[in-house]
């Protein structure tokens, strides 16, 4: 290599490159705030994997400061709004246009869906035996109010061709390596059309955080937070399925595990594998930790949050007794089928004894959690019946 | 393309310096330090172009020789790591032998 022939200083090429793209992934990237140290439970700091602590789930509405965050690519560039523009086009598409954020708040209708972003990975640490990948525990998920644009009413404004079957998605983050997929996803039209379904540029009214993807994201109520695009810059209206890494290789599942989400984008199916796309019934106790003592005698208010993929919650049930009964708890407000919903049960412990509380939540269509995961080997949808051991003396 | 840069060595030497010291900021202060054993100068010097040390760590109780092998396999095939054949076996056996569920070495 020319560099290190000719340099005083003798390195080997590949200490050199490795260098070089690092620096390069530093300077693009702009490091990583002291703040997530802080206020999140680290999974990588490269890319930002970053995880919610429990207690934060004991609100409704998750703060931005707190938001999980999840990157494929390490490369993220700060954006300036005034220079965005999302570009709309491809072969489905009757008319491309490019839009500007001024043109994006101006000239459609603005909405505002609270929807729970969730990781398809969330959990997967809780996976026996484990699978490799980022080890979530239960902290990659959030719950707010996203503000934005129908994507259906910008694909409407550009006109879709009767032969169109997805909408692909791609931000403007970047591998390091030319040699890396660009992360790209795509979704079904029909979802594209959904009336929730938005291009979204603010978070709990206010502007998306740089590390919830500055100045607008994709936002896909009910369906795994890899389809939320950040920073999305263009789309495409597709009539073929999208062919990329992405879709096609990563975050898939074998046939048969999930039955009742197999339907959800069909153009993506094959014969032995299925996308994450819905998300699947699922519960979490946020008040209370596994190994926490309690006091018997005295009243405990058990919190939580139940949520799937947009059917409505039926109902929340616990179990203090090792599955033999289960009590229904006090459901909390329901502010929208795609957000998570609040869950209180009241009971006090009666004897000195560790205690195994179980939680089981049902949706409106009569899924429920089973007992133990279904495993897989990329660690998606976890959702076994949780359980969680309480001391009380 | 003739890079500039070569015009002198001590300007060369500055710039590969500061590239050198860029790339080591690169690394936060508190991600963990490889076990110093033969092959992690390659693990480190490869494995960061594109991510931190967490994902040996975070992944070690998931993966024994055959799950890196496949993992070493995927950066390759797949993400585009710039890791010649003749390298490849000695990332395997550096993650296997010190961050696998199999066998582990404990930083002191």
């Amino acid at each position: 290599m020319r560099f290190s022939e000719r340099a005083q200083v003798r390195f080997p090429s590949w200490i050199v490159l490795s260098f070089f793209f690092t620096s390069i992934s530093a300077f693009a990237g702009g490091g990583v705030s002291k703040n997530f140290e802080r206020d999140f439970i680290r999974r990588s700091d490269r890319p930002e994997n970053y995880e919610t602590p429990l207690e934060v789930f004991n609100q409704l509405y998750t703060p931005a400061n707190r938001f999980f965050v999840r990157s494929h690519l390490p490369v993220i560039p700060e954006i300036d709004v005034r220079e965005w523009k999302l570009e709309l086009g491809g072969p489905g598409v009757e008319k491309p246009i490019i839009l500007s954020m001024d043109e994006l708040k101006t000239q459609f209708e603005q909405v505002e869906v609270p929807a729970l972003a969730l990781c398809a990975g969330n959990r997967r640490a809780q996976f026996d035996p484990r699978v490799p990948g980022v080890q979530w525990e239960s902290g990659a998920m959030g719950n707010a109010r996203w503000k934005g644009v129908r994507l259906g009413d910008i694909l409407k404004r550009a006109g879709v061709k009767k032969e169109a079957v997805e909408i692909s998605m791609n931000g403007a983050d970047q591998p390091v390596l030319p040699g890396t997929p660009d992360f790209i996803k795509s979704i079904p039209l029909s979802k594209a059309m959904d009336e929730s379904t938005l291009i979204a540029y603010e978070l709990n009214g206010q502007p998306l955080p740089q590390s919830q993807g500055y100045p607008a994201r994709v936002v896909v109520p009910g369906w795994v937070a890899t389809y939320w695009m950040k920073q999305v810059v263009s789309l495409q209206v597709l009539t073929q399925p999208e062919e990329g890494y992405w879709m096609k290789k990563a975050y898939r599942l074998q046939k048969g595990l999930f039955p009742s989400l197999e339907r959800a984008f069909e153009s993506q199916n094959n014969e032995a594998q299925v996308p994450v796309a819905e998300i699947v019934v699922n519960s979490l106790v946020t008040n209370l930790k596994s190994g926490q003592k309690v006091q018997v005698d005295r009243p405990i208010e058990v919190q939580g949050v139940a949520w799937d993929g947009g059917h409505g919650i039926q109902k929340v049930e616990v179990s203090l007794d090792g599955v033999s009964t289960w009590a229904s708890a006090r459901m909390g407000q329901d502010v929208g089928r795609f957000s998570w919903r609040q869950f209180f049960y009241d009971f006090t412990p009666q004897k000195k004894e560790l205690l195994s509380l179980m939680v089981r939540a049902t949706n409106l269509k009569g899924d429920t959690q089973p007992s133990g995961t279904v495993h897989n080997a990329s660690g998606y949808h976890n959702n076994a019946t949780q359980s969680i051991d309480l001391i009380v003396n | 393309m003739k890079p500039p840069v070569c015009r002198s060595v001590a300007f060369q030497n500055l710039f590969f310096f500061t590239v050198f010291s860029q790339g080591y900021q690169a690394f936060a202060s508190y991600t963990r330090d490889l076990v110093v054993a033969p092959g992690h100068e390659k693990v480190l010097g490869y494995c960061s172009i594109c991510q931190s040390t967490d994902y040996i760590f975070m992944n070690a109780d998931a993966l024994d020789q055959k799950g890196w092998d496949a993992v070493v396999t995927k950066m390759i095939k797949v993400y585009g790591a710039p890791v010649p054949d003749s390298d490849r076996e000695m990332l395997i056996q550096y993650l296997t032998v010190h961050y696998s569920k199999t066998s582990r070495t404990v930083q002191k």
